[in-house]
C-alpha cells in the first residue's frame, strides 16, 4: 500500500505554551498512503502535537515538512488548505447549522461539491442532510466531521481520538470506514483504544512525557502494544 | 450557490419547486411604497425609515453575522453624512457623485480601521468602537469646524441638483431613488445571505477556530464583513445628508449607536428583512410615543426588554413563525381532506 513519499516530517520539533515546555526534539515521518497512530497517556503531548502540525501553536524549535514545504509558519487556514485536514478530539460541528449546509461550507472552501463519495462511506448522513448538526450523536458527528474534512480530498487527515466516548457498534463502523478512507487518503491518528490500533494502525508511534518513546513497525509487535510495555 | 444539482443527492429530483424568494426585496420595498400611498402625510417618516434600514442593514451584518456589537455605528453614518455634505456645500452638487463619494469613504475607513478593529475581540471591539465614535464627534464639532460649522452644520439644500431623469430635490422622487436603492441593497443583501459569503460569516460567528480547520481565513471573512457594514453605514449617511439637506454633528453622538442596536434585535438579528422591520418598528415606535411623552426611550426600552425575552428573533422571526404555522395547518389540512378523499 505504501509508496514511501515523505508526506509529513517532523524534525526535532520543540513546542510550548508560553513558558511550559510540552513537546521535547520529536521527530517522525508518515508516508503517503499510510495509516500511522499515535499513542500515549493523557498529557503525553498528543494533542500539542497534533495542534502544532496544524498550525495552532507556534513551533519553538525543530521543522514541520508537508510534501517538502516548511509548512512552520503558515497559519492554520493556509495549512488547511494546503491538504492537511485536522479533526479535533471535541467533535464540534456547527452545531446551529444543518448537517447540509456544514457540508455546504466545506464545500465552498474547497470548491468540490461532489458529495457522493462521501454517502458510500458514510450513508447515514444522508438522511440527516435537514438534522441541526447539534442534535447528532457523538458517532454521527465523527462521520460528519470526517466527510467535511474529505471534501476537496486531503492528503493527509489528523484525527485526534476518533473513537473517544463512542458505543462500541460506532467504533466497528468507524474502523471499517478508516481502512476505506485509508485507500485514498493518508491518516495519522491519536488513539488510546489499543485493540483498536492493532486493528487499523500500518505503524505506531508512542509517545511519553512529550517525547517520542518508541516507533513500532512490526505488526506482529503492533498486535501487542500494550501501555505497560511502552507508555 | 445551490449545490448539487449534477453531482450532489441534496436537491430531489422530482418535486422541485422554484424559489420565489428572489421577489422580497421588490414586496418588501412595494409595501413601503403603498403604505406611503395609504399614509401621505407620512412621506417623511417613509424615507428616513428607509435610509435608516440601510444602516441596520450595516449593522446587522456586524451583530448578526459576525457577533460584533459596535457602539461606534454613528461614526461610520455621520462620516458618510458628512462626506456627502462637504462634498455638496463645496465640491460640487450631484446627488449620485456624493452617494459615489459616501461609497469611497466606507472603503477607505474600511481599509484604515477594519485590519486593526478586526483583531479585536468582542468587548474590545465594543469599546473602540465607541472610542472611535467619541474622537469622530469631536473631530467634526471641534477639529473641523472650519469645514463643518462645528454645532451649527453645514447647509446645502439650495446647491443639490436635479438628477438627469430625477430631481432628488422634491421630497416625494427623493423617497422614490431611496426606494430604488434599498430594493437594490436588498437583493445585494439577500444573495450575500444565501451565498458562501454569508454561510461563512455565520460559520465565523459560530465557531471561528472550526472555520479555521475548514481552511477559511476569519479574520479575513471579518474584515468584508466589516467593510460591508461600513459601506452601508456611509451610503445611509449621504442619503440622511441629502434628505435633511445639512448636516451637524448630532448624527454622530455616541448615545445614538444604541439605537441602532435596538432597531437590530427589534427586527430580527441576522436575518435579510429584520433590518427593514426594525428600522420601521424603532421609527415607528419613537413617533408614536414621542406624541405623548418625552421620554421616547422608555416606551423603546420596556420594548426591547420584551423582544430580549419573549421574541428574541425579532419582528421578522416572529412573522416567519406565524407563517410557518399557517402554512403547517393548512398543509396539514389538505393532507387530511386527501386522505379522506382516498378513504
Amino acid at each position: 500500500m505504501t509508496d514511501k513519499t515523505k508526506l509529513l516530517e517532523i524534525r526535532d520539533l520543540d513546542v510550548s505554551y508560553g513558558n511550559l515546555a510540552v513537546l521535547f526534539d520529536v521527530s517522525l515521518e508518515v508516508e503517503k498512503g499510510e495509516v500511522v497512530v499515535l499513542v500515549g497517556r493523557n498529557g503525553a503531548g498528543k494533542t500539542t502535537l497534533f495542534r502544532s502540525i496544524a498550525g495552532f501553536l507556534p513551533k519553538r524549535k525543530g521543522s514541520v515538512l508537508f510534501k517538502g514545504e516548511n509548512i512552520n509558519s503558515k497559519e492554520a487556514y493556509r495549512i488547511a488548505q494546503g491538504g492537511i485536514k485536522y479533526i479535533h478530539q471535541d467533535k464540534q460541528v456547527f452545531s446551529d447549522l444543518t448537517v447540509k449546509e456544514n457540508f455546504e461550507l466545506s464545500s465552498y472552501a474547497t470548491k468540490d461539491y461532489d458529495w457522493d463519495p462521501l454517502f458510500v462511506f458514510f450513508p447515514k448522513l444522508k438522511t440527516l442532510l435537514g438534522r441541526k448538526a447539534g442534535a447528532l450523536s457523538g458517532g454521527e458527528r465523527q462521520m460528519l466531521l470526517m466527510a467535511m474534512a474529505l471534501l476537496g480530498k486531503p492528503d493527509l487527515l489528523l484525527l485526534d481520538e476518533p473513537t473517544e466516548g463512542l458505543a462500541p457498534h460506532v467504533i466497528t463502523d468507524l474502523v471499517g470506514v478508516f481502512k476505506e478512507v485509508s485507500k485514498t487518503t493518508t491518516l495519522f491518528i491519536i488513539e488510546q483504544n489499543l485493540p483498536l490500533v492493532a486493528g487499523i494502525a500500518d505503524r505506531v508511534y508512542c509517545m511519553r512525557e512529550g517525547k517520542i518513546a518508541a516507533e513500532i513497525t512490526e505488526h506482529s509487535e503492533i498486535a501487542g502494544i500494550s501501555f505497560e510495555k511502552y507508555l | 450557490m445551490e449545490l448539487s444539482t449534477n453531482k450532489g443527492p441534496v436537491r430531489e429530483k422530482s418535486g422541485r419547486s422554484i424559489d420565489f424568494g428572489f421577489l422580497g426585496p421588490l414586496v418588501m420595498v412595494a409595501v413601503i411604497m403603498g403604505a406611503r400611498y395609504l399614509f401621505p402625510d407620512k412621506l417623511a417618516f417613509f424615507t428616513e425609515a428607509s435610509i435608516y434600514a440601510i444602516y441596520v442593514m450595516g449593522n446587522n451584518i456586524l451583530m448578526g453575522y459576525l457577533g460584533y456589537v459596535s457602539f461606534g455605528q454613528p461614526f461610520y453614518l455621520s462620516t458618510g453624512a458628512y462626506a456627502a455634505a462637504i462634498y455638496f456645500a463645496y465640491l460640487g452638487n450631484s446627488p449620485i457623485v456624493a452617494i459615489l463619494l459616501a461609497v469611497a469613504v466606507g472603503l477607505a475607513l474600511s481599509a484604515v480601521f477594519g485590519p486593526i478593529f478586526m483583531r479585536l475581540k468582542g468587548n474590545y471591539y465594543t469599546l473602540v468602537n465607541a472610542a472611535l465614535c467619541a474622537i469622530g464627534l469631536f473631530t467634526y464639532e471641534k477639529l473641523l469646524i472650519g469645514v463643518t460649522n462645528g454645532n451649527d452644520g453645514l447647509w446645502f439644500r439650495a446647491r443639490i441638483a436635479k438628477m438627469p431623469f430625477l430631481d432628488v430635490r422634491l421630497t416625494s422622487n427623493l423617497f422614490l431613488m431611496v426606494c430604488v436603492i434599498l430594493a437594490l441593497l436588498l437583493f445585494l443583501y439577500r444573495w450575500m445571505d444565501k451565498s458562501a459569503l454569508g454561510a461563512v460569516f455565520r460559520a465565523t460567528k459560530i465557531n471561528s477556530r472550526k472555520a479555521k480547520f475548514l481552511g477559511y481565513n476569519p479574520y479575513a471573512v471579518r474584515i468584508i464583513g466589516f467593510t460591508l457594514a461600513t459601506v452601508l453605514s456611509t451610503i445611509a449617511g449621504a442619503l440622511f445628508a441629502i434628505n435633511y439637506g445639512f448636516v451637524n454633528p448630532n448624527l454622530g453622538e455616541n448615545s445614538r449607536s444604541i439605537e441602532v442596536l435596538i432597531a437590530t434585535l427589534l427586527g430580527g438579528v441576522g436575518s435579510v428583512y429584520g433590518p427593514v422591520f426594525g428600522a420601521f418598528g424603532f421609527l415607528g415606535i419613537k413617533d408614536i410615543v414621542s406624541r405623548f411623552m418625552s421620554r421616547w426611550e422608555f416606551a423603546v426600552g420596556i420594548i426591547t426588554i420584551l423582544v430580549l425575552f419573549f421574541f428574541s428573533k425579532g419582528i421578522w422571526g416572529f412573522i416567519r413563525l406565524i407563517g410557518k404555522g399557517v402554512t403547517e395547518k393548512l398543509f396539514r389540512k389538505k393532507t387530511a381532506g386527501s386522505i379522506g378523499k382516498e378513504k
